[in-house]
């Protein structure tokens, strides 16, 4: 193959980078004008889920060790009957309301 | 035809060598720390430090719009890049850690601009491309600079005839150099669906430039 071709070739697989260039704060202006119109950006839902089920494991590990979570938890998470709490659909409200109370512990100290 | 100084094909035939520090630092190739400070700021804005998010703007305003200017032309490119810091902020609960930031933006960014061409159906293409010169004497021996000049004219025209989609691929696979696996990822395709398309983008460049296809 010609040289020149091999070039070309080589400049496909490779082509020139762009220049670095330095940050323009009317940019970085600009873009925060429009983004302080908009809502915060929530975790996602697999995000929160995740965090509930983290929670969820808490509680659980918590009653196997013979640990009770304290009273509060209990008539946020089953109010009517906390000694219910065995069950494990029970377990998981407990465990997803801990969960998303971590999350918000987590941002208001962040 | 013009003759190439060694010096110069000698460089860019040889295999490529790791970067040093400062070449990446110039050619904006991704460092574990700049990785690492974005994950920082995603979390610290995630976290509620909104103000947080003018460092990612910061550290990657000048990649997105260069990107943005060879897809969508110089006039488009400045407000396409806005429009993507926004949207990567509203959706940055979306946003997953396990890729580099840079690339995710890019990833928003070349929608906008496809989307752009789309909806003005017209192909600006090309008018980020460096100025041609006047014609070069012939009896005048190339300069490394100017031979380099001619064969990425050469190439940027070619790129210039490629549909909108096909040159963003070219874009964020080869001068962007974002991975495989990554651009899979986010367009949602199998890692061999991909190369498969990469390798008949290569041929059609190749062919479009006269060159032989390398199988």
């Amino acid at each position: 193959m010609h040289d020149t071709d091999r070039l070309l070739q080589q400049l496909i697989d490779h082509p020139p980078h762009d220049p670095p260039s330095a940050s323009d704060p009317a940019f970085t202006a600009a873009v925060f004008g429009r983004i302080r119109a908009s809502p915060a950006p929530r975790r996602s839902t697999t995000q929160l889920l995740a965090w509930s089920l983290a929670g969820a494991a808490l509680v659980s590990a918590a009653l196997l060790l013979g640990l009770s979570p304290t009273d509060e938890i209990l008539s946020l998470a089953a109010p009517a009957d906390p000694t219910a709490l065995a069950t494990l659909a029970e377990i998981l409200v407990a465990g997803m309301v801990m969960g998303i109370g971590l999350l918000a512990a987590r941002r208001s100290l962040a | 035809m013009h003759t190439i100084a060694p010096s110069w094909r000698d460089a860019l035939l040889a295999p490529p060598r790791p970067a040093t520090e400062p070449q990446r630092a110039m050619t904006g190739s991704i460092t574990s720390g700049t990785a690492e400070s974005d994950r920082a700021d995603v979390e610290r804005v995630l976290s509620g430090d909104r103000e947080h998010f003018a460092q990612l703007i910061d550290r990657h305003q000048g990649r997105i719009i260069s990107h943005l200017s060879r897809l969508a032309g110089r006039n488009a490119a400045e407000d396409l890049a806005q429009d993507t810091f926004v949207r990567a902020y509203q959706a940055l609960g979306r946003y997953d850690a396990t890729y580099p930031f840079r690339g995710w933006l890019l990833v928003i960014a070349t929608r906008l601009a496809v989307n752009h061409l789309a909806r003005r159906r017209e192909q600006p293409l090309g008018d980020g491309l460096p100025v041609p010169q006047a014609e070069a004497d012939p009896s005048r021996p190339l300069s490394e600079q100017d031979a380099l000049q001619a064969l990425t004219l050469r190439l940027e025209s070619a790129l210039a005839l490629l549909a909108p989609d096909a040159r963003a691929l070219y874009e964020m696979r080869f001068r962007q150099e974002m991975g495989i696996d990554e651009l899979a990822v986010h367009f949602g395709i199998s890692t061999n669906a991909l190369k498969v398309r990469i390798h008949r983008l290569r041929t059609q460049l190749a062919e479009r430039l006269g060159l032989a296809t390398q199988e």
